[in-house]
C-alpha cells in the first residue's frame, strides 16, 4: 500500500502546483477552497510553530495543564498513557468490543438471532475481571461501522470501516440497565444539548454516548484505552470518498495484498514533492478530535507504515496539542521488509518513533522461530540501541510484547498453556516492553471456531461465508466471547503483572513467598538488562537490575523437553536461595548454587521462573557487552 | 522541567474558556502543522543497490560458506541466508559429483571435463538470464532486471525477486529519471515516478517469467553447447600442457638421473608417482611376479609375461634348458614397486646372458665338479636307451673319464665354467652330459650365487631405480604424452583432409551409417579420391604438390622428434649406470648392464634397441597417417592416368582379355581394399586378390616411391612410402602401422557427423530461444490503461 503511490482527485492540478511552489518557498499564501490558511503574519506563524514544536516534541509536556473532556467526566482520572507506554508501564489487553462479552446461548460460537453480541454496555461487565488480572490498558480494535461490500465475514472486518467518524451501531445496547441508561442520557445531552428521546442505535450520538460510558468505566478502574485506527477503508467508504483513495495503474483503487474488502488511502496529492492530501489529513484530524472527545487515551495505528511520516507529523502533534499524554502505538516491525506486501511500503520504525509514536510492535511475534537465546538477546539489544540512538531527540520509546497479536495464530496452537505462560512471564520481564495480550489468551483460547468458512443465511454483509483466519481471533463475524479452558494462565498473568507493577506482596498477602525489594517496578521497567551466559542456548537467562536490586529470569524455551545447563551469574552468593516468584506449572525445576558464581539448573519444558537475588554487583561484574541499559527513561 | 513558552502555554490553556474559542485555537494549530508537515523527512532507506560481478559472486559464495558454518556452529541464520545455503549446497554437490566422476575418468581430459561441465552448468544458469534476458532488457528498457540490493538486514537479494514487494527507496530519483527517459516516461509528469516504477515492475516480472520459462532448457542447452566447444580446447590444453610438462621434467631431470640423483627434489618422483602414463602394464607384471613369488615359473607365467611385455614367448626348449636359472634371475629383478619394463628383458635373452656370465666368470669348485661329473656320468645318453649293454659301457666310460677330467681341470689355469666346458669337450663328453654337469654346478656354485647375491643387494637396486625412473619418464614422454600429441596431429591432419574433400552432411551420415567395415564407406571414400584424382591426374608433380597444399606440411612436431632423439640417445642411457658402484669395473656387472642397455650403439638388443624401435614406430605411425592419405590419393591419380592397368599388364600377370573385362575392376577393387583399408593382414589381402595377381608386384606398384615425387623439405613422402612398402613379413607391423585409413576417416566422420547432427538440432533451438528472448523485449513493460482518467478532473474517479 505504497502511500508514496497514492493519488488524490478533486484538487485541480493548477492549485496543487501553486500550493507546492509556495510551500517550497515557505512563503505565506492564500489558498482557495475550504482549507485556506488564515495566518495574517508569516512571522507570527513561524514563531508560534517554533514554540509549538518545542512543546510538542517534548516528553514532559504533561506539565501543561490540559483538561480533557474525559477528565471532566471522571474525577481524579488523568491520561498518563503516553508516559506509561514510553516508560514500559502499560499492561495491554487487545479487545474486540463486538465479541468481548457476547452471549452465545446455543454454543455454536456464532452470535445469531436473539443472542447478544458484545456491546459498549455489556463489555463493562468484564472490566473488573480484566483489571483484576493487572491489565491497565486496553487496545480496542476498531469500533466503526463495517463495510458491507466485498466484505470478509458476515459482520464485516473490523479493519474495513465504512466511516471513520462514527461508531458501529451494532455496539449499541438499546436496552441498558436503568442507571446506565441515565448516565448515557446525561452524556448524550452534554454533547448534543438535547434530551435523549430513544436509545436508538442508528443515532450516532447514542453510540458516542455509550462509548463514552464504556471509556469512563475503564477510566474509573484506572485503565487507559487506545483505539485502533484502521489503515485502510472499506469499499463502501471508498465509493463515498473517492477523493481520499489511491488509484492504481489499472485505474482502480489500490487494494492491499490479501485484503479484498479494503482500499488504500491516497496520502499525497503530489507524490514527488510529498505534498499531503489535505482532505485525508483533515479526516484524520477529525478522527483525533473524536477520540479525544470520546476520552480515548491514545491510538493504535494499524499498519503504521501505510501512511507517511508527514501525515503522522501533523496528526500526532495535533493530538498532543489537545492532550499531551495522548499516546500512539504503531503497528510496524523492526525490519524493513519483515512483512512484505504488495502496495505496502517498507517497515521503518525509527522514523515513526522519531515523528512521535511512543511505542511499536517490533518482531516478538516471531519468537516461536527464535530457538536460541542469543536471537532474543540480539533483538533486545537492537531495540535498546535504536532507542539510545534517537532518545536524545525524542525520548524513550518502547515496544509491546507482541508475542501474539490478533494477526498471529493463537500461541496455544504452538505450545499450549505452558508456552503462553512462558511468554507471559518472559515479556513481563523484558526491558523496553509493555506486555501485550489478545483477549482470550489469558485463559487459553485456541481461536478455533466451528463455523469457520461455513455459509450462513443471515449476514450483515454481502458475504454469507463465515470468513475466519484459522487459529486467529475472529474479526470478521460476531462470534462468541473470547476465552479458553486454561485458567492457570490467568494466574500467571496476574502474578507477573503484579510483580512488574510493584504489587507482588499485595497479591498474596498470606503467601510465604515475599519480595524483599520495594522497587520491583523500577527494576523491571527501568533497570538494566544483563545477559547471563549459559552453556545451553535454549536456556533464556537474564537479570534485571537497578539500584542494587536484582531480579533474575531463567526459562526453558523448549516446550517439549526439559533442559539442563549452567548459568553464570556474576556476583552470585554461595548461599543464595532460589525462590521462584512465579506460579509453578509443568515439570519441576531444579536449581543448584555453586561457589563459582554460577547456578546449575534443570528446567521443565516451557518453564519460566523469576527470582529475587541478592547480587548488588551483578552489573559491575558482568561483561560490559552483556549489560544493556535503556537511556533517556 | 522543559521551558514552555508562556504564549503557547496560555494559548493551549485558553481552549478551556469556550468550546468555540478552543475549536479555533486547535484549528489554527492544526493548520500550522499541516503547513509544516514536510519539516520531517522519511529516513533514508537502509537498503541499497549494489553491483554484481564475478568477484562479487566469489565473495558471496565464500560468505555463504561462512554463514553455513556459522549456522552449524551457532544455529543463527536469517531466512534469506538459509535459502542461500541451498545454492551453496548445489555448488558443493556438483563439486562432489564432479570429483567422483573425475576419479573414475579414464583420461585427464575426461576428468577435467567433469569439473568444466559442473562449472559450465552453473555458469550457464547464471549467464543465461544475464546475457540473453537481462542485457537485452537493459539495452531496451534502461535498467537491470537482475539488479541486486542489500536489504536493511544486510541480506543480499535480487531487487525484483518479489514483485509484490519492491524496495523502491533504494532507487534514487535521478536513476528513475534516467530510466524514465529511456522508457519514454517523463519523471516530472503527473505520477511520473510511479509510472516508471510500474513499468519497471512489469518489465521485470515479464522478463523474470521469461527467465523461469526458458531456464529449464536454456541452461542444459548452453551447458552442452559450451561443453562441446570447450572439450577440444580442454583436450588440446591437457595434451600440450602434459607434453610440455613432461619435456620440462625430462630436461630438468635427465641430468640428475644420469648423475645418480634420481631422487633429486625436482618434483620428478612426485611427477612419476602421480603419472598414470606407462605403456607397460607394470601393475600387471607386479601382480604376476607376486603370484609366482612362492612357486615355480611355468608356461603360463611366460605366456602372461610375454603378453604384458609384448614380446614373443620363449620356446619350450629355452625354458627347459634354463628353467632354474631363469627362475632365479627373474626373481632377482623383481621388486615391490615395479619391474624394469624393457623389451629386451626377456627370459631367453636373460638366460643366455647369465649363462655366458656364468661361463666366463664363475669359478668352479673342484669338489662340486667331482660331484657333478659323477652325477652326470651315471646318466645314460638318450641314444643308449635302446641297448642295455651300451648303457653299461657308457657309464663305465664316463667313470673312467671323471678322473682325467678332474686332473685336467686341476692343471688348467681357467677355472671358470667356460674353461671347464672346454676340458669336458676335449674329453669327448657328450653335450647332454656337459649340460648335466653344468646344471649340477650352477645349482651349487657358491661363488656364482654369491655374486648374484651381491649384485642383487647392492648394485641392482640403484641401477634398477634409475632404470625405473628413466623408463617411467620415457613412457611418460614417449608414451601417453607423445601418443596424445601424435593423436592430436593425426586428427588435425584428418580434419584438413576431410575439409579438402568437403564431405557433405549426407556423406558423413552415410559413412557413419555404413560403418567401418562396409565397402560402401570405402567406395564413398574412394569416390572422393577419385574425384580428386580426376582433377589432378593431368597435373605436373609441382602442380599436384600445390594442390595437396598444406597436407604436405610438417607432419610431426619437430620438438617431439627432438625429444625422442634425446631420450634414446645411447650416451644418455648408458650414463645412467655410469656412477653406480662397481659398474664397469667388473666384467660380470658390465655384461649384465649390457644386457639391459645394449653392448654397443648399434645393438638391436637391450634398452637402446628397444627405445630405438619404439621411437621409429612412433615416427612411422605419425608419418603413416599422412602418407596413407597421400598413397590413396596417389593411387587413384595413377589409376585415373591408366598406370594401374598398364602396370598389371607389364607385370604380365593378367591377360589382355582379363584387362578388358570386369575382372580388371574386380582387381582394382581388391587393390583399393589394400590401399584404403590396409589394416588387415598381408595374407588376407593376398587372398582377396586371388592367385592371378602377384601380391608383391601390386605392393610394389602401390608403394612405388618414384611415383611420390612431390616430397617437401618437411615431409619426405618417398622415404615413408619406401618404409611402408617393404613387405618383408617381419616389417608387417610397419606396413600396418596405426589405424587403417578408411577406418580412421570413417571414425572421424562419425565424430564430425555426431557433432554436426547435434548442432543441427540444438543450435537452431538455442538460436530460436535467444531470438525469442531478444525480440520480445520491445513488447515487454507495456502497461494497459495506465491512469486512464488522467487529465480529467485531476484523475478523480
Amino acid at each position: 500500500m505504497s502511500i508514496n503511490n497514492v493519488r488524490l482527485a478533486q484538487v485541480p492540478v493548477q492549485t496543487l502546483n501553486k500550493t507546492t511552489s509556495n510551500v517550497q518557498k515557505n512563503e505565506p499564501q492564500e489558498l482557495k477552497g475550504d482549507y485556506q490558511l488564515t495566518f495574517v503574519s508569516p512571522l507570527l506563524a513561524q514563531a508560534l510553530l517554533a514554540q509549538s514544536k518545542k512543546v510538542l516534541s517534548n516528553n514532559n509536556v504533561s506539565s501543561v495543564k490540559n483538561i480533557t473532556e474525559a477528565q471532566k467526566r471522571v474525577p481524579g482520572y488523568k491520561n498518563e498513557l503516553r508516559d506509561m507506554l514510553t516508560h514500559n508501564k502499560a499492561n495491554i489487553l487487545a479487545v474486540v468490543l463486538r465479541t468481548m462479552n457476547a452471549q452465545d446461548k446455543d454454543g455454536n460460537e456464532l452470535i445469531q438471532g436473539d443472542e447478544i453480541s458484545g456491546n459498549f454496555i455489556n463489555a463493562v461487565d468484564r472490566l473488573d475481571e480484566i483489571k483484576d488480572l493487572g491489565f491497565n490498558t486496553q487496545h480496542v480494535l476498531p469500533i466503526h461501522p463495517t463495510g458491507k461490500t466485498h466484505a470478509m465475514g458476515t459482520a464485516g472486518s473490523l479493519y474495513s470501516p465504512k466511516d471513520f467518524l462514527t461508531l458501529d451501531p451494532e455496539l449499541v445496547d438499546e436496552n441498558p440497565p436503568a442507571e446506565v441508561k441515565k448516565r448515557i442520557e446525561e452524556l448524550y445531552e452534554q454533547k448534543t444539548g438535547k434530551k435523549l428521546e430513544k436509545m436508538d442505535k442508528n443515532d450516532p450520538e447514542v453510540a458516542f454516548a455509550q462509548c463514552k460510558y464504556y471509556i469512563d468505566e475503564c477510566h474509573k478502574r484506572g485503565m487507559k484505552v487506545m483505539l485502533d485506527l484502521p489503515s485502510c477503508a472499506s469499499v463502501d467508504f471508498a465509493r463515498m470518498h473517492p477523493e481520499l483513495m489511491a488509484i492504481g495503474p489499472d485505474g482502480k483503487e489500490k487494494v492491499p495484498q490479501g485484503w479484498q474488502d479494503i482500499r488504500m488511502f491516497r496520502s499525497f496529492i503530489d507524490e514527488q514533492n510529498r505534498i499531503l492530501n489535505k482532505p485525508l489529513v483533515d479526516m484524520f484530524k477529525k478522527y483525533v478530535d473524536m477520540c479525544v472527545d470520546l476520552g480515548f487515551d491514545g491510538i493504535r495505528a494499524d499498519v503504521g507504515r501505510a501512511r507517511p511520516v508527514e501525515l503522522w507529523n501533523v496528526i500526532i502533534n495535533y493530538s498532543r496539542a489537545k492532550d499531551p499524554q495522548f499516546a500512539w502505538l504503531a503497528e510496524t516491525y523492526t525490519h524493513e521488509d519483515a512483512s512484505p506486501q504488495l502496495n505496502m511500503p517498507y517497515d521503518r520504525p525509527q522514523e515513526l518513533l522519531e515523528v512521535g509514536f511512543d511505542s511499536y510492535y517490533g518482531q516478538y511475534h516471531n519468537y516461536s522461530d527464535w530457538t536460541k537465546a542469543d536471537v532474543l538477546y540480539d533483538y533486545v539489544k537492537e531495540n535498546i540501541d535504536m532507542n539510545n540512538k534517537i532518545g536524545a531527540k525524542c525520548g524513550p520509546k518502547s515496544l509491546i510484547g507482541s508475542f501474539a497479536t490478533h494477526d498471529d495464530q493463537s500461541p496455544m496452537l504452538y505450545g499450549g498453556a505452558p508456552w503462553v505462560m512462558f511468554t507471559t512471564i518472559l515479556q513481563s520481564m523484558l526491558p523496553q516492553v509493555n506486555p501485550y495480550m489478545v483477549d482470550g489468551i489469558q485463559t487459553g483460547d485456541f481461536y478455533l471456531y466451528p463455523y469457520e468458512h461455513a455459509l450462513v443465511r443471515d449476514s450483515e454483509t454481502d458475504n454469507h461465508e463465515c470468513t475466519v483466519h484459522s487459529g486467529r481471533l475472529d474479526i470478521f463475524n460476531k462470534s462468541r466471547k473470547p476465552g479458553g479452558n486454561s485458567p492457570e494462565i490467568a494466574q500467571v498473568v496476574k502474578t507477573a503483572f503484579a510483580l512488574r507493577d510493584g504489587k507482588y506482596n499485595e497479591l498474596n498477602p498470606n503467601s510465604n513467598v515475599k519480595l524483599s525489594m520495594k522497587n520491583a517496578q523500577d527494576v523491571i521497567t527501568e533497570g538494566s538488562f544483563i545477559k547471563l551466559p549459559t552453556n545451553n542456548p535454549e536456556i533464556i537467562a537474564f537479570a534485571r537490575h537497578k539500584d542494587g536490586k536484582t531480579l533474575l529470569f531463567i526459562g526453558n524455551r523448549n516446550i517439549n523437553l526439559k533442559v539442563g545447563g549452567k548459568i553464570e551469574i556474576p556476583g552470585l552468593k554461595p548461599d543464595q536461595k532460589f525462590v521462584n516468584l512465579m506460579p509453578s506449572y509443568g515439570a519441576e525445576c531444579k536449581f543448584q548454587n555453586n561457589t563459582q558464581g554460577a547456578a546449575v539448573v534443570e528446567l521443565g519444558a516451557g518453564r519460566a521462573c523469576v527470582f529475587e537475588i541478592d547480587d548488588k554487583d551483578i552489573e559491575k561484574l558482568s561483561k560490559p557487552e552483556n549489560v544493556l541499559q535503556q537511556k533517556y527513561l | 522541567m522543559t521551558y514552555i513558552s508562556p504564549i503557547l502555554s496560555n494559548s493551549l490553556n485558553k481552549k478551556n474558556n469556550t468550546n468555540k474559542a478552543s475549536e479555533n485555537h486547535y484549528n489554527k494549530i492544526y493548520e500550522e502543522l499541516t503547513r509544516h508537515a514536510n519539516d520531517v523527512k522519511p529516513n533514508a532507506p537502509k537498503a541499497r543497490l549494489i553491483k554484481g560481478g564475478v568477484s562479487h559472486a566469489v565473495t558471496n559464495t565464500i560468505k555463504d560458506g561462512q554463514n553455513f558454518f556459522k549456522a552449524v556452529k551457532d544455529g543463527k541464520l536469517s531466512d534469506n541466508n538459509l535459502g542461500r545455503i541451498n545454492d551453496l549446497g548445489m555448488k558443493f554437490g556438483a563439486l562432489l559429483i564432479a570429483s567422483f566422476l573425475a576419479s573414475r575418468a579414464k583420461t585427464k581430459t575426461d576428468a577435467i571435463m567433469q569439473f568444466v561441465g559442473g562449472t559450465t552448468f552453473f555458469a550457464s544458469m547464471s549467464l543465461w538470464p544475464k546475457l540473453f534476458i537481462n542485457l537485452p532488457a537493459k539495452i531496451v528498457h534502461g535498467f537491470d532486471i537482475g539488479q541486486r540490493y542489500v536489504s536493511a538486514q544486510g541480506d543480499e537479494k535480487d531487487f525484483f525477486l518479489d514483485n509484490q514487494f519492491l524496495p523502491w527507496d533504494a532507487y534514487s530519483k535521478d536513476e528513475l529519471r534516467r530510466i524514465g527517459k529511456r522508457t519514454g516516461i517523463d519523471y516530472d509528469s503527473p505520477n511520473g515516478e510511479e509510472k516508471i516504477q510500474r513499468k519497471m515492475q512489469k518489465t521485470a516480472l515479464q522478463n523474470r517469467t521469461l527467465w523461469m520459462a526458458t531456464a529449464g532448457f536454456a541452461t542444459p542447452l548452453l551447458t552442452a553447447m559450451t561443453g562441446n566447444i570447450l572439450e577440444p580446447k580442454v583436450k588440446d590444453t591437457v595434451i600440450e600442457r602434459g607434453y610440455k610438462k613432461a619435456k620440462d621434467i625430462l630436461t630438468s631431470n635427465l641430468f640428475y638421473l644420469q648423475s645418480g640423483k634420481s631422487t633429486d627434489k625436482t618434483g620428478l618422483e612426485e611427477y612419476l608417482s602421480s603419472s598414470k602414463a606407462d605403456l607397460r602394464n607394470v601393475t600387471g607384471i607386479n601382480n604376476l611376479i607376486e603370484e609366482y613369488s612362492a612357486k615355480k615359473l611355468d608356461n603360463d607365467f611366460y605366456q602372461r609375461l610375454a603378453d604384458m611385455l609384448q614380446v614373443n614367448a620363449p620356446t619350450d626348449a629355452v625354458r627347459a634348458n634354463n628353467g632354474e636359472i631363469e627362475n632365479r634371475a627373474l626373481q632377482m629383478f623383481k621388486d615391490k614397486d615395479g619391474y624394469v619394463p624393457i623389451e629386451s628383458f626377456r627370459a631367453d635373452n636373460l638366460a643366455d646372458v647369465l649363462r655366458n656370465i656364468q661361463e666366463q666368470t664363475a669359478v668352479v669348485d673342484e669338489k662340486s665338479l667331482a660331484s657333478a661329473l659323477e652325477s652326470a656320468s651315471l646318466l645314460p645318453d638318450s641314444s643308449d636307451f635302446m641297448d642295455a649293454g651300451k648303457v653299461t659301457s657308457s657309464v663305465q666310460k664316463s667313470s673312467d673319464n671323471i678322473e682325467k677330467i678332474l686332473k685336467d681341470f686341476e692343471q688348467s689355469s681357467d677355472k671358470t665354467i667356460g674353461g671347464l666346458k672346454k676340458i669336458l669337450k676335449d674329453n669327448d663328453l657328450a653335450d647332454s652330459k656337459i649340460a648335466s654337469v653344468e646344471k649340477g654346478l650352477s645349482m651349487n656354485n657358491a661363488p656364482f650365487f654369491e655374486t648374484i647375491k651381491e649384485y642383487n643387494e647392492s648394485v641392482l637396486p640403484e641401477i634398477r631405480g634409475r632404470f625405473k625412473s628413466y623408463m617411467n619418464l620415457f613412457n611418460s614422454v614417449m608414451g601417453s604424452k607423445a601418443e596424445s600429441k601424435t593423436t592430436k596431429e593425426y586428427l588435425a591432419e584428418l580434419d584438413k583432409l576431410m575439409k579438402r574433400f568437403n564431405f557433405s552432411y549426407d556423406d558423413l551420415k552415410e559413412m557413419t551409417k555404413s560403418g567401418v567395415e562396409s565397402s560402401e564407406a570405402k567406395s564413398r571414400l574412394a569416390k572422393y579420391f577419385k574425384k580428386f584424382a580426376l582433377k589432378t591426374k593431368d597435373l605436373s608433380p609441382d602442380e599436384y604438390k600445390e594442390m595437396l597444399g598444406s597436407f604436405l606440411s610438417a607432419p610431426i612436431d619437430k620438438e617431439l622428434l627432438e625429444t625422442m632423439e634425446h631420450l634414446v640417445d645411447s650416451e644418455n642411457i648408458k650414463s645412467i649406470t655410469k656412477n653406480v658402484k662397481s659398474t664397469g669395473n667388473n666384467g660380470f656387472f658390465k655384461m649384465l648392464n649390457n644386457a639391459f642397455i645394449g653392448s654397443s650403439d648399434e645393438t638391436k638388443s637391450g634398452l637402446i634397441g628397444a627405445l630405438n624401435r619404439f621411437k621409429e614406430n612412433k615416427i612411422i605411425s605419425l608419418e603413416a597417417i599422412k602418407a596413407k592419405a597421400l598413397i590413396c590419393s596417389n593411387f587413384e591419380r595413377r589409376v585415373a592416368k591408366g598406370e594401374f592397368e598398364a602396370a598389371l599388364k607389364e607385370a604380365g600377370l593378367i591377360s589382355e582379355q582379363i584387362a578388358k573385362d570386369s575382372r580388371l575392376n574386380e582387381l582394382l577393387g581388391a587393390a583399393r581394399l589394400l590401399v584404403y583399408d590396409g589394416s588387415s593382414s598381408v595374407y588376407a589381402n593376398k587372398a582377396g586378390l586371388g592367385n592371378e595377381v602377384d601380391f608383391n608386384k601390386l605392393i610394389e606398384f602401390i608403394y612405388n616411391s618414384e611415383s611420390f615425387n612431390f616430397e617437401t623439405s618437411d615431409f619426405n613422402i618417398k622415404e615413408v612410402v619406401e618404409k611402408l612398402g617393404k613387405i618383408d613379413p617381419s616389417k608387417e607391423k610397419d606396413y600396418l602401422r596405426s589405424l587403417s585409413f578408411s577406418q580412421a576417416i570413417t571414425e572421424r566422420a562419425r565424430e564430425i557427423y555426431n557433432n554436426k547432427s547435434w548442432k543441427r538440432i540444438f543450435v537452431p533451438m538455442t538460436a530460436a530461444l535467444i531470438g525469442v528472448t531478444l525480440l520480445v523485449q520491445p513488447f515487454f513493460g507495456k502497461i494497459k490503461n495506465e491512469f486512464p482518467e488522467e487529465g480529467k478532473n485531476g484523475g478523480a474517479r
